[in-house]
């Protein structure tokens, strides 16, 4: 008994590289989730009727059912179709409709959020629709939206464990292949455990410096 | 579409989506008690019980679930501590949705005027009664929306117990999936189930919502 995490250490390189897997799935599946949440907010707050039925009804879908669960049925959707794709672009993908869903609601919640007199203002002074895009609504869609996004992107980076499941090569495939190799999960697992938290400790560090930095346009 | 392809697999369809229900039902009923009690001890004025409850709650919020499960099943047994499969599963979602719960708990018991508490100290309340008859009412009508949301994740997340082989309604749909060719159908199935979960999960926890509204007037 006891915890010898040397046998773990060995495999060090390994677990590095996993973690920085794990890191750029992360960045890349918060893309794609920002993609879709900004333009699902854009459809669903501009839109015609239909498409905020549409919007309506992916959000819905997305956070109703589990992220696991639409992990392994796109896993195997495009082979039913007789078409191949790899593991990667399926998981960056079901991260970023995910994700998209709520991201969705979050930045229609920050534009509602404007005041509409100021909009109001802003065409009785004549401003162009672009600049009083660029000027009134994104910055204080940005610095509302950052908290909520970030505790987001936090929940998307431990999402990214799920895809393990579908073989992508991230931290925690890579845990599973150092404990064939160590036999000691115990320790593995307390190690990637840290690794995550770090990762997400910097998400939470990078968050309030970005917010402080755009709150000053409130 | 072979809907009746799929109806061979009713059974085991039907005995996922009850063990699915069976695993949040005891996971939600962890969270909540554990979340409750943790929310307490981040507020205690004593560090010797605030911070516990303070490093629990990063640890388990800055962690993934899966990885959580993978540590209690497969890690614990090296100290010779051995769960069931199901049994992992109901620990690791009722404490991962645990920290969650303390956390809104925490922020819910902050939001309490200092007044009402002070003003049932200066009537001889006793400190117990000042939770349950002064906090306890205006805390639970601000926490319970949130705390909506942690009980609805539940329900989503208990798929992955799949991992260590319980068999509820994911590992189900995962292994019918993979030797058989109407992944469509088997999906709606399954996704029609999680829907309805957790929109009347919902739909019931709105409604106790709505039911706790008369607090908030501060007097009844």
């Amino acid at each position: 008994m006891g915890l010898n995490f040397v046998p773990v250490f060995e495999h060090f390189d390994q677990l590095i590289w996993g973690a920085l897997n794990t890191v750029w799935l992360g960045f890349a599946g918060m893309l794609a989730a920002v993609l879709m949440g900004v333009l699902g907010a854009a459809g669903s707050t501009l839109g015609p009727h239909w498409i905020r039925r549409a919007v309506a009804s992916y959000v819905y879908f997305f956070r109703g059912t589990p992220l696991l669960t639409q992990i392994i049925a796109a896993f195997y959707l495009p082979s039913l179709f007789g078409y191949n794709m790899g593991a990667v672009p399926v998981g960056i993908i079901c991260l970023g409709l995910y994700f998209g869903a709520y991201i969705t609601e979050i930045v229609r919640a920050a534009v509602e959020a404007i005041p509409s007199g100021q909009i109001d203002v802003a065409r009785a002074f004549g401003m162009p629709t672009p600049l009083l895009f660029r000027r009134i609504i994104l910055p204080q869609v940005v610095a509302t939206v950052i908290p909520p996004l970030a505790g987001q992107f936090t929940s998307l980076v431990k999402a990214t464990s799920l895809l393990s499941v579908i073989t992508v090569q991230e931290l925690t495939l890579e845990g599973r292949i150092i404990i064939i190799r160590t036999v000691a999960p115990l320790e593995t697992y307390i190690l990637i455990a840290a690794i995550y938290f770090v990762i997400n400790s910097f998400i939470a560090v990078a968050s309030v410096r970005l917010e402080t930095h755009f709150r000053r346009y409130m | 579409m072979q809907w009746s392809r799929v109806a061979e697999h009713l059974p085991a369809l039907v005995q996922g989506g009850l063990t699915t229900l069976a695993l949040s039902a005891v996971a939600i009923t962890l969270a909540l008690t554990l979340g409750i009690a943790i929310g307490l001890m981040r507020r205690a004025s004593a560090a010797i019980v605030r911070l516990p409850a303070r490093a629990f709650i990063d640890v388990v919020r800055g962690t993934p679930l899966l990885i959580q499960l993978y540590l209690l099943y497969f890690g614990l047994p090296s100290l010779g501590i051995r769960f069931e499969p199901f049994a992992a599963a109901v620990i690791a979602l009722g404490v991962n949705t645990a920290a969650y719960i303390a956390e809104i708990v925490r922020a819910a018991i902050q939001s309490v005027p200092k007044q009402h508490i002070e003003s049932g100290l200066a009537l001889g309340l006793s400190r117990f009664r000042i939770l349950w008859r002064v906090i306890a009412p205006q805390a639970l009508l601000v926490a319970l929306p949130a705390v909506t949301n942690e009980l609805v994740d539940i329900v989503k997340w208990s798929s992955v117990a799949a991992m260590v082989v319980v068999s509820e309604m994911t590992q189900v749909f995962y292994t019918i999936v993979g030797r058989t060719f109407y992944l469509v159908e088997l999906f709606i199935v399954v996704a029609v189930f999680y829907l309805a979960v957790t929109a009347s999960l919902s739909a019931l926890l709105r409604w106790l919502e709505s039911r706790l509204a008369r607090y908030r007037l501060g007097w009844s």
